[in-house]
């Protein structure tokens, strides 16, 4: 049996005319020999009428002030991807093509109990084999599974896999099935040097590594959700990253050892960002410990994703997205911390330069019980995060001076940097985003990456 | 979690004028030199860098041409906490920072990777943050 898992994405089964051209892909593969696997996600991007959010949107216009469970808001977003694969396995149906659709639970995908966001800790992919010894098609609901309690319950429990989750079924049901490729098809002709939105003729790259796709993704480029791109990589699964609409033949995506060499790969950027400098000179020096763990502690308890974390001898600095922001400043604007220790100190919180109203009556309530000290959080509203991604490249001398001298040149404030073994990130004004792009895929010949 | 060793962490301050201009300078007799950087930070008044512990002759000779002072600081550490996907799991990243600034170590730098996060820090910061971090996360064990 020779096994390829084809994931289709959400613009990939979205109109009729997308699912013909989705379809006759997964034709042409068993035509060629293969076993063919379809995965596919909900009908649709944002909007659309089965699409993940229209559907949450659903629960939400009931009364938006009740948050729906988390068990229910699984069940309800998981039939966008059961009405995809119903109407695609019919598609296949009526193009001459046994097919057969499957939930994820009856394609053997076992989760842990974690609902909007379960891991796979198991898949028993039996009736999958079955029905491609039957020379039936396979197509499986991405995103979803089942969690089995063990409690004797009939049936399990749906659960969905969180941000990515149909990639992820299609990296683990080719590690489940030892499929010969995995290939996830999208609306982009595979992994680029650069948002072609920004730099329009950005080349396709032929060859990334599992690691560079990764941090790629981890750093705001969308093409393949990074949980996908380490379940390939451990069970050595070769990945593609195709488009359905063009005969491109797309990105594989390989082990480093498989594609060795220095070589720069893409330019990134992130979302919108607002980075907050809490100024730490105030306090006593055996208190800056226990001011620095509880701000992260609450950043943690509620589900922050920070970015370019900063400490220095004067304070710490990180970035939130620009959605989470208005939450960080209830948390943190008049936040009260007393402390004990050489002395006692209260440590009050104020977000921005000028004290809000919260701040101002907090102060006057404090003030007669001690020394009462304030921690000013200074803000930088519209920022974004722009990163290099390369392999074997941010250790060369003058990669840095390079890559910083072109920003300069064009006039780009550099707020703040970040960089790892495969990336070099800034932190500039989000306005600059297009300009600074552009810039270093010329600066770094990106053009010419394949 | 893994710990490297053999860095010394640089830092160049009381850069004046043109502080954008001057961090520049200093990045291009680096380059000259040949000197190879990671976790370049910028402060108010310059900015801070690891190199190899090996680097630090070279650099410290490098930076007599630059302006502002200098001060190399040896034997630092760092921590890769690994974590396959830490994004994903809302707030992880400030919860592992959290364990680590608690263990008491003093941390310089801080930086993430799609399956980690790395911490400068001291020998002996790197041994208590291990040891808080593998405590509270992995259950005793790495």
């Amino acid at each position: 049996m020779k096994v390829k898992v084809m994931k289709f994405g959400g613009t990939s089964v979205a109109t009729a005319e997308a699912r013909q051209a989705s379809a006759m892909r997964v034709i042409s593969a068993r035509e060629q020999g293969f076993d063919p696997v379809v995965v596919v996600s909900a009908i649709g991007r944002k909007g659309a009428p089965y699409a993940t959010d229209t559907l949450l949107g659903l629960l939400k216009e009931i009364d938006p002030t009740v948050k729906p469970d988390a068990r229910e808001i699984d069940l309800m977003i998981a039939c966008g991807e059961i009405f995809s694969a119903v109407i695609f396995a019919h598609t296949l149906k009526t193009l001459g093509y046994p097919a057969k659709a499957f939930r994820g639970g009856q394609a053997g995908i076992r989760t842990d109990g974690v609902y909007g966001n379960a891991r796979i800790v198991g898949i028993n992919p039996v009736a999958l084999r079955r029905c491609l010894e039957e020379e039936v098609i396979p197509v499986v609901c991405g995103f979803q599974g089942v969690f089995v309690s063990g409690d004797g319950s009939p049936g399990g429990e749906l659960t969905t896999l969180g941000r990515g989750g149909s990639d992820t079924t299609g990296a683990a049901l080719g590690a489940a099935l030892k499929a010969s490729a995995v290939e996830i098809f999208t609306d982009v002709e595979g992994v680029k040097t650069a948002d072609p939105d920004y730099v329009a003729h950005a080349p396709t790259l032929r060859r990334v590594s599992y690691e560079e796709v990764a941090e790629i993704a981890h750093l705001g480029a969308k093409v393949l959700h990074p949980r996908a791109a380490e379940i390939a990589m451990k069970y050595d699964i070769p990945l593609w990253v195709k488009s359905t609409f063009s005969s491109d033949v797309g990105t594989e995506i390989v082990n480093k050892e498989k594609f060795p060499g220095r070589r720069m790969t893409g330019v990134t950027h992130t979302g919108k960002l607002v980075y907050l400098q809490f100024d730490l000179a105030l306090a006593q020096p055996d208190h800056r410990i226990q001011l620095e763990a509880h701000v992260y502690e609450m950043m943690a308890k509620y589900g922050f994703s920070l970015h370019m974390m900063n400490l220095s001898p004067t304070g710490i600095g990180f970035a939130v997205p620009r959605d989470q922001f208005s939450i960080a400043k209830d948390l943190l604007d008049g936040l009260v911390v007393p402390l004990q220790g050489e002395g006692t100190s209260i440590y009050l919180f104020q977000v921005g330069d000028l004290p809000s109203r919260e701040v101002e009556t907090q102060a006057k309530l404090l003030a007669p019980l001690g020394a009462l000290k304030t921690i000013v959080i200074e803000l930088t509203e519209g920022c974004t995060m722009v990163s290099l991604i390369g392999h074997e490249y941010m250790q060369q001398p003058g990669v840095y001076y390079a890559a910083l001298a072109a920003l300069h040149e064009h006039q780009i404030p550099v707020l703040q940097t970040s960089d790892s073994e495969l990336s070099l990130s800034c932190l500039i004004p989000e306005s600059e985003t297009a300009v600074a792009v552009k810039v270093w895929h010329d600066c770094f010949e990106l053009s010419a990456a394949t | 979690m893994d710990i490297r060793t053999g860095f010394a962490q640089v830092q160049v301050s009381d850069l004046e004028g043109d502080v954008s201009q001057e961090r520049l300078h200093v990045l291009a007799i680096l380059r000259d030199a040949g000197i190879s950087l990671d976790f370049l930070k910028f402060t108010p008044t310059g900015l801070s860098f690891l190199i190899s512990e090996t680097e630090a002759p070279k650099v410290t000779a490098a930076l007599t041409s630059a302006k502002g002072t200098h001060q190399i600081d040896r034997g630092r550490s760092v921590v890769l906490v690994h974590a396959v996907n830490m994004r994903d799991e809302e707030g992880l990243l400030a919860e592992v920072v959290s364990a680590a600034i608690s263990s008491g170590a003093a941390i310089d730098h801080l930086g993430d990777m799609h399956d980690r996060l790395l911490i400068v820090t001291s020998a002996e910061g790197a041994n208590l943050i291990k040891k808080t971090v593998i405590g509270q996360f992995l259950g005793g064990q790495a």
